[in-house]
């Protein structure tokens, strides 16, 4: 089958490659099929295209590339609907809101993306513990601990925390 | 809208498996206790609403144009 892509055109795909989100995404929740597509000039975003609605797609990365301390928490109960049963199934991303302003790039850390690779199912998870931003601003220098008053130091490091 | 009056500390029960208490209330604040399935998703409304926008613009935004733009920013 083949899906058109307005990036790369078209693309062509088996039904075993196809990421079913039970519940779509929320503001989507219509559409449940999705293709991930990865591609070296990219790198390291990927596109995550619908296959209901082929002008529907979002970037998406590894939040880890830009936040290498990034983590969250999710219970094990709350993945039940993409049937995973240990972390290590699971693969995450952020959906990017990409700008024409590069400063204004942005990852949502707050409802990312889980995966679940073997069974091919994936779902948008929301945090309720942490306090992760929506529009983490990407490519923007990441605060760093200064040797500063208690007082100051401690802020830094909970903005740190949230982007 | 249905609309019921609780006192502090009684509850509502939607079917067999889901239960709202009201656990405290302090000037405008209410405090609400809910048991429910793991797998019910249970939000504050408008983190959820953020989330939809957020999935919306993000749909939008990911024009041909901005996606080159994002390759190139990553060079940078």
């Amino acid at each position: 089958m083949k899906v058109n892509n307005q990036i790369f055109g078209e693309i062509s795909y088996s039904n075993e490659d196809l990421i079913t989100f039970p519940d779509g995404l929320p503001g989507f929740t219509k559409i449940s099929k999705f293709l991930l597509i990865t591609r070296e000039e990219l790198a390291p975003f990927s596109v995550l295209q619908s296959i209901e609605r082929p002008e529907v797609f979002f970037v998406v990365v590894d939040p880890k590339k830009f936040r290498p301390k990034y983590k969250a928490e999710i219970g094990m109960e709350e993945l039940k609907p993409i049937n995973i049963t240990d972390s290590s199934q699971a693969k995450m991303y952020s959906i990017v809101t990409v700008s024409d302003v590069r400063e204004n790039t942005s990852m949502n850390l707050k409802a990312p993306i889980i995966i679940n690779e073997t069974k091919k199912m994936g779902m948008q998870v929301i945090l309720k513990l942490s306090d992760y931003e929506i529009e983490c601003k990407i490519f923007a220098p990441q605060k760093t601990v200064v040797k500063e008053p208690v007082q100051i130091r401690r802020q830094e490091v909970e903005l740190n925390f949230n982007c | 809208m249905l609309v019921l009056t609780r006192k502090l500390g009684e509850s509502i029960a939607i079917d067999d498996d889901i239960k709202i208490t009201v656990v405290q209330i302090k000037g405008k604040q209410i405090r609400l206790g809910i048991e429910a399935p793991k797998e019910t998703k249970v939000h504050r409304e408008e983190v959820y609403l953020a989330i939809q926008e957020q999935n919306k613009k993000a749909a939008v935004n990911a024009s041909p144009s901005n996606i080159r733009n994002l390759v190139s920013f990553i060079k940078k």
